[in-house]
């Protein structure tokens, strides 16, 4: 056969994809990435009204498991629905309550004569910064959110960016969300940092401690000089204009300050930032009449978190919905009889 | 938009649908893949699209003047002179105009003049550098009636901006891209295997082999040397050299590879630089494009025209060598690594000359030359060099580089290395692509054709799912694009 005929490319391409997709099965049996809950995971369900929804950064697929657990709880009475944002900064959600959800909740209002009663917004200080680094677009990962039309708008105005790159990731991304490679390609960026560490924590079952340590190490960095960036203008306004949205629309809103793993918190860090970010936070909720629960600290263990030190694993998830279901967040199993007022 | 970016994998398909999927005509194809390089090109800053377009019509209009019989020699060197001043000012504008400004300044200020020049820090248009050089070629070119002018406006303004080599080159030869552009392509089985092939090789380079480098070593090294052993340096340093060419020949592979794969064949511009024995090898095998152009244009007009410079040979080298530098970036930097170049050059011209006239006085000279011995002596003094050479090439500023130098040969501390695999396959990719390069392997390459198709397609695959899960996550941008 002709080395360069077609016959040759076709059968060279048929080489490629069988190699290819046994990769990915083999990877599959090997690793089994978790899906990820996104915004249009949300925005998809938004086609009902829910009894709450669920505005947050990616701590919102916790809120996730809260309303899995919360409707197994009311026999499937009141219904949750979370939208979680990637990276989240509170300027970013504002932006998508305000572009993406807003429309979607005023068409069902008329569509379904069914108002939205109950919102929850889930945030930490992070989600509050402003940080002034060259990366801050590319953390500022509102492009979730978007739709076509929002991309080629920012595509015109700004050219191609770190920005709006992230939508055509997410959407690359989006299209092989059934391909183990694709999504423990995400994986390792996420949570492993590198392929070696991924491939340490496959064989060891654990992450390296020296890994383990520098990740903490920025963490307690971060944490013990949160307090420069947090409470940012830019981000305390689009907070004013989501509690205005809510007020406008008779909704009941809670903020909910989402947990942190403890390990991550030094005694300075607890002083410099965790205190006064929850006192800033509950001083607001007192003067623009929003119910906020702290729910930093106090329930959840290093164990019931993931190995990027950040977000909550399944076990921890279950954990604290269960927890928060009876304590903090028990008035939720009571709203669809309660009338939003009375809540207050 | 990058060729890396993750919008060129929606951007290249879309384009390669369009272009093959319509007529077989040069209008069509050339008008999908102007179309394509401005969408391109203006991905980055579409507002600098002006200044590439009003340039190359400025360039065509004049190339068509050169090939009137009747004009008069100074009028046409008048023209060249505009069409001159339009590109090299434009890039002088844009790319040198903040560096002379803060040299001027710091000058001014040692008479006691404060901040008398304001520093612009103007957006660079994306591969100005290159087609800038791409233009001034086929205007000398057509002005030395070396080339015809290119048939049309749209066969030349693809010639300039085509967005395969828009951001960091080959730069083509008008002679070599144009008369391809003039014809109607033909997609074959063998332009389509070979360009996929060269865009993979080069993306691996780039994306994993680089990215590597880059990130586990070159980075740290070289942002506190004084915190490092004199061992750390000297990886830090070859792992620089490693990522510096397989950051750039992965992105002029991936260049070569997209244009194959619309039927047209760019210049080589890496052919396995780390084998070189001597200086001047080394920059026929290193970002071959851009030195032929530096000894077309520059060298060889100046060295055999009538002025003060002809036959100084040595004088020509550092200005070439000066030029190149200054070409690389607008720092200090640069510039004395393009000098340091220029000296090694002249050095090895001079003990050529030297070893010659031994070689005519004793044959046992010639037997030495073509020992082994030698060959790697010469080897080692070459890369060594090259590699040294890359500290105030990589270093911040002239202060770091100095730092960086003493650390070398203080071969002082003993800190642990901790180097990855990733960095050991890395280093092992770079040494392979080289070593089938040299003459008793080349067997090897010839043995790869003769695997079958189905082997073959099987290897990439694993390639490419294995490249899925180890090239980290990063901006995409190439350290060539920035000069």
């Amino acid at each position: 056969m002709a080395e360069n005929s077609w016959r040759a490319v076709v059968i060279l391409l048929c080489g490629f994809l069988v190699a290819l997709f046994c990769a990915d099965i083999v990877l599959g049996r090997f690793y089994d990435a978790p899906a990820k809950r996104q915004v249009r995971n949300g925005i998809h369900e938004l086609s009902r009204v829910p009894d709450i929804l669920v505005v947050s950064s990616s701590h919102g697929r916790s809120f996730h498991v809260l309303g899995d657990v919360l409707r197994e709880q009311t026999d499937g009475l009141v219904d949750l629905i979370a939208i979680p944002l990637e990276a989240g900064k509170v300027h970013a959600m504002e932006w998508l309550l305000h572009h993406r959800l807003k429309p979607l909740i005023l068409d069902n209002e008329q569509k379904l004569k069914k108002p939205l009663t109950h919102m929850m917004f889930g945030i930490t200080w992070w989600d509050t910064c402003r940080i002034s680094t060259p990366t801050e677009t590319a953390l500022n990962i509102v492009t979730h959110g978007w739709t076509t039309a929002d991309y080629f708008k920012d595509v015109a105005s700004e050219g191609a960016t770190e920005l709006n790159r992230n939508y055509v990731r997410n959407l690359w991304r989006h299209l092989f969300d059934h391909s183990a490679l694709v999504k423990t390609r995400f994986a390792i960026s996420e949570n492993f940092n590198r392929f070696t560490n991924f491939m340490r924590v496959m064989i060891r079952g654990q992450m390296p401690d020296d890994e383990y340590q520098q990740t903490l190490s920025r963490w307690h960095d971060d944490i013990e000089n949160g307090y420069q960036c947090f409470l940012s203008d830019m981000d305390m306004q689009a907070l004013d204009r989501f509690v205005e949205f809510t007020a406008q629309q008779n909704i009941d809103l809670t903020i909910v300050l989402f947990p942190l793993k403890p390990d991550t918190i030094t005694p300075a860090g607890q002083k410099n930032t965790i205190e006064p970010f929850a006192a800033a936070m509950k001083e607001y909720g007192r003067e623009h009449s929003v119910r906020v629960l702290d729910m930093t600290s106090g329930l959840l263990q290093d164990a019931d978190f993931m190995l990027d030190l950040d977000h909550v694993n399944a076990q921890g998830n279950i954990k604290w919905a269960e927890h928060a279901l009876d304590n903090e967040l028990s008035f939720l199993r009571n709203i669809v009889d309660a009338p939003a007022a009375t809540l207050q | 938009m990058s060729v890396t970016n993750v919008e060129f994998l929606f951007f290249l398909p879309a384009v390669f649908l369009l272009y093959w999927l319509g007529p077989r005509h040069r209008i069509y194809q050339n008008s999908i893949l102007l179309a394509a390089s401005y969408l391109f090109f203006g991905s980055w800053h579409w507002h600098l699209l002006a200044l590439i377009i009003a340039g190359t019509w400025l360039d065509y209009f004049i190339s068509h003047q050169f090939t009137k019989a009747s004009m008069p020699a100074a009028r046409r060197r008048w023209l060249l002179t505009i069409s001159l001043l339009f590109s090299l000012g434009s890039l002088c504008f844009f790319k040198y105009s903040g560096f002379f400004a803060a040299a001027a300044n710091d000058a001014l200020q040692s008479i006691g003049i404060e901040q008398a020049l304001p520093v612009l820090k103007l957006l660079l248009p994306l591969g100005i550098s290159y087609w800038t050089l791409q233009r001034v070629g086929y205007m000398l070119d057509t002005y030395w009636r070396r080339l015809e002018p290119a048939g049309s406006l749209l066969d030349f303004s693809l010639f300039v901006c085509f967005f395969g080599q828009l951001a960091a080159g080959p730069i083509s030869r008008g002679s070599e891209l144009l008369p391809q552009l003039q014809s109607a392509r033909r997609l074959t089985a063998q332009w389509l295997t070979t360009g996929c092939f060269a865009f993979l090789l080069g993306y691996t380079l780039k994306a994993f082999v680089g990215e590597v480098l880059g990130e586990s070593l070159v980075a740290r090294a070289f942002a506190s040397p004084e915190n490092y052993s004199s061992l750390y340096l000297w990886l830090g340093v070859l792992a620089f050299a490693g990522q510096v060419f397989s950051d750039f020949a992965g992105y002029s592979l991936m260049a070569i590879g997209t244009a194959r794969l619309f039927a047209i064949e760019l210049p080589q511009n890496f052919n396995a630089p780390f084998i070189s024995r001597s200086l001047p090898e080394l920059w026929r095998r290193w970002h071959i494009t851009l030195n032929r152009w530096l000894f077309e244009y520059i060298f060889t007009p100046l060295t055999t025209s009538r002025g003060w410079f002809r036959s100084r040979l040595d004088i020509g080298l550092l200005l070439v060598f000066a030029a190149s530098g200054l070409w690389h970036g607008a720092a200090w930097t640069y510039v004395c690594w393009g000098l340091m170049h220029g000296v090694g050059m002249v050095v090895q011209r001079n003990w050529d000359v030297l070893y010659r006239g031994w070689c005519r006085g004793n044959r046992a000279f010639v037997t030495l030359r073509k020992s082994l011995v030698y060959s790697l002596a010469s080897w080692l003094l070459t890369i060594g060099f090259f590699v040294l050479t890359l500290v105030p090439f990589r270093a911040s500023d002239i202060q770091v580089a100095f730092t960086y130098f003493y650390g070398l040969f203080t071969f002082s501390g003993a800190d642990k290395l901790d180097i990855s695999p990733l960095v050991i396959l890395s280093f092992g990719f770079i040494a392979a692509m080289h070593i089938v390069e040299l003459a008793p392997l080349n067997a090897v390459k010839d043995y790869y054709h003769r695997i079958p198709p189905l082997v073959r397609g099987l290897a990439y695959g694993f390639a490419v799912a294995l490249l899925i899960l180890v090239v980290p996550f990063s901006k995409g941008t190439f350290i060539y694009q920035q000069f």
